[in-house]
């Protein structure tokens, strides 16, 4: 793994940032402008996005699993339920500890 | 929650109908379809991607979506992918399904079912 290209460890608080691709991508639209914090690094990968159009899908990008609170995504009144979703570090920003 | 642009498959979060959760047995076309996909993405022939392979199925209009089942859509972005990579052309197939069409009449007609 190269340990170069990560940027966030584990703890870590991120924005998912809110773009709007055209093409494939593995960000869910839900997820888009939330706040979470990376549980751990699941490895580094080929980019989906060029992998999709037969492309090489260079340069390989870390994939994080970020941890959110339900209720910080959706209007919910549970405080315990969380959503684990996988995604890829060109999509997250990061936040500081006070942020 | 933010607003974005959706494709078509990106349906997390919305509002939907009752998710049938009843299982069945697979059938012939759709062990055939998963086949096909798993020998066309091995790495020995890497003929797509997966990541292809969802690209294509996201590239169905709203409609399209909503209508086909889960192996139709893989068979039609199977198609698909085997055109753009130039492994099979659009009139290849064509005529490979109408001879088959054909053929599967003739046989049918043999056995008296025509």
């Amino acid at each position: 793994m190269d340990e170069k290209l990560i940027r966030f460890e584990p703890g870590d608080k991120v924005r998912v940032r809110r773009l709007s691709p055209e093409t494939h991508c593995r960000t869910p639209c839900y997820l888009r402008g939330s706040v979470g914090t990376v549980r751990n690094i699941a490895g580094i990968f080929r980019n989906p996005s060029e992998l999709a159009f037969h492309r090489p899908g260079l340069p390989k990008l870390p994939l994080y699993r970020v941890e959110f609170r339900l209720c910080d995504v959706f209007c919910s009144q549970s405080v315990n339920d969380k959503i684990f979703a996988d995604i890829y570090d060109h999509w997250l920003q990061p936040i500081a500890e006070d942020g | 929650m933010s607003v974005c642009e959706r494709s078509v498959n990106d349906v997390g979060g919305m509002e939907g109908d009752k998710i049938d959760q009843s299982n069945s047995p697979q059938t012939l076309f759709e062990k055939r379809v998963d086949a096909l996909v798993m020998l066309l993405t091995h790495p020995d022939l890497g003929a797509f991607k997966v990541d292809g392979l969802r690209r294509a199925i996201e590239m169905n209009s709203p409609e399209d979506y909503a209508k086909l089942g889960y192996y139709p859509k893989w068979i039609r972005a199977v198609r698909q992918l085997l055109v753009e990579q130039k492994v099979l052309s659009d009139e290849e197939i064509d005529a490979k399904i109408e001879e088959l069409r054909k053929s599967a009449v003739s046989q049918s007609m043999d056995q008296g079912y025509g």
